[in-house]
């Protein structure tokens, strides 16, 4: 009898290995995209980390949007006026819904930039907003101050962080003690129905959408941190659409016919900084030995095997007012790399520590550039520390050489040089070289406080110079976004902030 | 029984008030501020400062752990995770049902392979079965789950296509990690179950029954495994309580939302209220599998029951 139970039992078990539905099956109302990390919030204003801001992306929306090519165009906002260099006026598109159903309102705009001011993690973004400068004249027309004139400000209400709120719904959640990260409400085209912390993220189609509505009903983000496993899922027809996809499963999705590839340049700036505070750092010259030592094209090259390039200039060449692509890395010259340290002090070389966090890359062009600069007769030690501990070593300025990367909020020169290279920023604020230069602070505020023009492009070219001149940095890389797709997808833009405007995305046989 | 039962919950007081104050006093000595992490590289230092405040962290260690060990007794309550702001209780129970799924899927493929195995390897030991299963037991023991799990991968998910290789809703997602996590406990109960069923065997009281003329299943079954039972049971305890801990390779290779994954990145990004819950979790969840085993030892073996008064 038991044997005859434990027959069934197996048999079941057996049968309803095929017989439940697999997720691949699902139709083509659905897009399903695999991403290696998990958003933290879905709060605009609560975190400032690229997955949280994709998942905002679909479901909500800023006056301003950046298309691919980082221009700028109205959304939420019809137009603007700017009567000086620190008041703004827009005047806001009527009838637009919020997910809750109430329509988008002055007041809201209001909120959610008083949100921004004050919150934490985007002070940095939003925190120049003038206290009680905000005028809501009628229900569609916002106006507010800057303390000091902002030049990148205008590009950063495209930024997640700038998302318009309900402000009703905000209040509702506060008063249910509920946290509104995990109760979204934007006037995005997706509305959010569900989040599993580490494994999906349900959005469905929002029917009283203003603008156009999306050309399928779910989209369902599922997080795959393994990258091998992202793109096996992409192959085997569980996903639409794979991030992240790592330099050695490039081929594989090429060589497939029904997958496609598509690359776009990030914005991001890797590099190999160095501690001017610190002797012997703080010698110009011991600078130009390590840079002179080193082949940065070579090790770019062997760790990043074609993905992204290698960087030229302290801001990706795809940004405004860049130097980086008339600009190139030096040649390796050993023999003059010693000399310059002879001329310094250190004829027998010197013993230096690279700090850097456990990411692959890093690593892997830290051991590659101790070997480098071994043959210069610099004694590199590798330092692999964890994130948290890493961060807390640059802000004490405890570092010789370290390497990080830099992406800006906007894509905007002050924005990707103010925070690394100001003196105000030195330390916690993300000038973790501790550069001191009153000629490059003079600019960057001058530059901050100009509207773009050719006096701007001046100003931003004299501060690359001077920085080149000074040498605090050597540029390491510049990242490319890699995203695999069923070649059935189509409309999937790139952006360089990975915040892929997936909503827009067709398929192909639905038409 | 009930009263060894309640002394038992009872000794688990000061276990875990002991594994809080270890794990408390290397979060608070550990490198990285919890409060940066939280905000963010860019937030000022004054913000970053004022979130200190808030949670108490500017505090002495021991006021610090006072609060907390307060607010745990009086108020039954964690704390907010630093990073997503929910209540750190609702973070574990999110997790905690695909870890329990995956855990106990494995282990009951470990068992229902493992002790069989074992104990047909020791009734014919050295047979041609018993070599090979040494062998694959020897394999089982030393083949990394990261290592199995993508072969697993490559073999049904992509070769074949049976089996999806992520995802944790249906049972068909979660054939593949099972065997991938149970295996290693699979050749562990094998091995274990041989070894003592090959002691007992040879026990004066296994002759006397087999010369009594009882069948001989029933001397294996009843006589002799009845008696092997209680370390092959121990050894299926401890593995059960470590996969409950979260099998942080298995959840990461299959994308299973589970408590290895919550709780290294918790690690990472420094939340320390969720590792604190995370590590009293498992710790507890590790106490009761130990007081479920000891209630079973009770059962398959008498005189162990005569002592529990």
């Amino acid at each position: 009898m038991k044997k005859r139970i434990a027959f069934v039992l197996a048999a079941i078990m057996l049968i309803s290995v095929f017989a439940l539905p697999s997720v691949s099956a699902e139709g083509r109302d659905t897009l399903i995209v695999a991403t290696a990390y998990d958003a933290i919030t879905l709060d605009p204003v609560a975190n400032n980390d690229s997955p949280s801001s994709h998942a905002m992306h679909q479901m909500y929306e800023g006056l301003l949007s950046l298309d691919a090519n980082s221009e700028l165009h109205p959304l939420l906002a019809e137009s603007w006026e700017m009567p000086d260099d620190v008041t703004y006026i827009f005047h806001l598109k009527k009838g637009v819904k919020f997910h809750n159903g109430e329509e988008m309102k002055a007041s809201d705009v209001a909120f959610s930039f008083e949100r921004a001011r004050t919150a934490p993690a985007v002070t940095h973004i939003f925190g120049g907003i003038k206290e009680g400068s905000f005028e809501t004249p009628d229900d569609y027309t916002v106006k507010f101050q800057l303390n000091e004139p902002n030049a990148a400000f205008f590009k950063c209400l495209a930024h997640a962080s700038g998302f318009i709120v309900s402000e009703k719904a905000v209040k509702e959640a506060e008063e249910a003690g509920e946290n509104f990260g995990q109760n979204p409400c934007g006037t995005g085209p997706f509305k959010f129905v569900s989040w599993k912390k580490n494994d999906r993220m349900e959005f469905e189609r929002f029917e009283d959408y203003w603008g156009d509505a999306p050309k399928y009903d779910k989209l369902l983000l599922r997080v795959i941190p393994e990258a091998t496993n992202r793109t096996i899922e992409l192959e085997s027809g569980g996903v639409d659409i794979a991030y992240e996809i790592t330099p050695q499963d490039i081929s594989r999705i090429e060589e497939n016919d029904h997958l496609q590839l598509l690359r776009t340049p990030e914005f991001s700036t890797q590099y190999l900084g160095m501690n001017v505070s610190k002797a012997p750092l703080d010698d110009i010259r011991v600078r130009q030995a390590i840079q002179l030592a080193l082949d940065m094209s070579a090790i770019d090259e062997a760790v990043w095997r074609g993905v992204g390039k290698v960087a030229t200039g302290p801001y990706a060449d795809s940004m405004q007012y860049s130097l980086a692509g008339d600009w190139t890395q030096p040649e390796r010259d050993v023999e003059k790399a010693k000399e310059l340290l002879a001329e310094a002090g250190y004829p027998d070389g010197l013993s230096l520590t690279l700090s850097t966090n456990e990411k692959t890359e890093r690593v892997d062009m830290a051991t590659i550039i101790k070997a480098m600069l071994a043959e210069a007769g610099i004694d590199l030690k590798v330092e692999v520390l964890e994130w948290a501990a890493y961060i807390q070593k640059l802000e004490a300025g405890e570092q010789d050489l370290f390497q990080i990367g830099w992406t800006p909020d906007a894509p905007d020169p002050d924005m990707a040089l103010w925070p690394c290279f100001h003196s105000s920023a030195m330390g916690a604020g993300g000038n973790y070289v501790y550069l001191d230069d009153e000629e490059i602070d003079k600019l960057l505020e001058e530059g901050r406080a100009t509207q773009d023009s050719p006096e701007r492009e001046e100003i931003y070219h004299k501060i690359q110079e001077r920085i080149e001149e000074l040498k605090p940095w050597i540029y390491e890389h510049n990242g490319e976004v890699v995203v695999g797709a069923q070649d059935y997808v189509e409309n999937l833009e790139l952006s360089p902030y990975a915040w892929h405007p997936i909503y827009k995305v067709s398929f192909k046989d639905a038409e | 029984m009930i009263r060894y039962i309640l002394k038992r919950v009872l000794l688990l007081l000061p276990v875990l008030l002991g594994v809080s104050l270890v794990v408390f006093s290397l979060l608070y000595f550990s490198d990285g501020d919890p409060a940066r992490n939280a905000l963010g590289q860019n937030a000022s230092e004054e913000a970053v400062q004022a979130q200190r405040e808030e949670w108490g962290l500017n505090d002495p260690f021991l006021v610090q752990y006072g609060n907390y060990l307060k607010k745990l007794v009086f108020d039954f309550d964690l704390g907010d995770s630093y990073q997503s702001h929910k209540p750190v209780v609702s973070e574990i129970a999110d997790a905690a049902p695909a870890t329990l799924k995956l855990a106990l899927l494995s282990i009951a493929f470990a068992t229902i392979l493992g002790i069989p195995f074992g104990i047909i390897s020791a009734i014919y030991q050295y047979s041609i079965f018993d070599n090979i299963m040494m062998i694959l037991a020897l394999i089982g023991v030393s083949m990394p789950v990261f290592w199995l799990g993508l072969l697993m991968i490559l073999l049904f998910s992509v070769r074949l296509g049976w089996l999806p290789s992520s995802g944790f809703e249906h049972f068909n997602q979660m054939i593949l990690p099972s065997i991938a996590l149970g295996a290693q406990s699979t050749a562990v109960i094998t091995r274990m179950t041989r070894s003592n069923m090959l002691e007992v065997i040879r026990k004066d009281y296994i002759r006397t029954a087999e010369a009594k003329g009882q069948k001989r299943s029933v001397v294996i079954t009843k006589h002799a495994l009845g008696n092997a039972l209680i370390p092959i049971i121990t050894i299926i305890g401890i593995q059960f309580g470590q996969l409950l801990g979260g099998a942080l390779m298995t959840e990461v290779i299959f994308s299973i939302p589970g408590i290895g994954r919550l709780m290294v990145n918790a690690i990472k990004s420094r939340d320390n209220p969720l590792v604190l819950g995370g590590v009293l979790f498992v710790a507890v969840a590790f106490a009761i599998v130990n007081l479920i085993i000891d209630i079973i030892y009770a059962y398959i073996d008498p005189r162990i029951k005569s002592q529990y008064t």
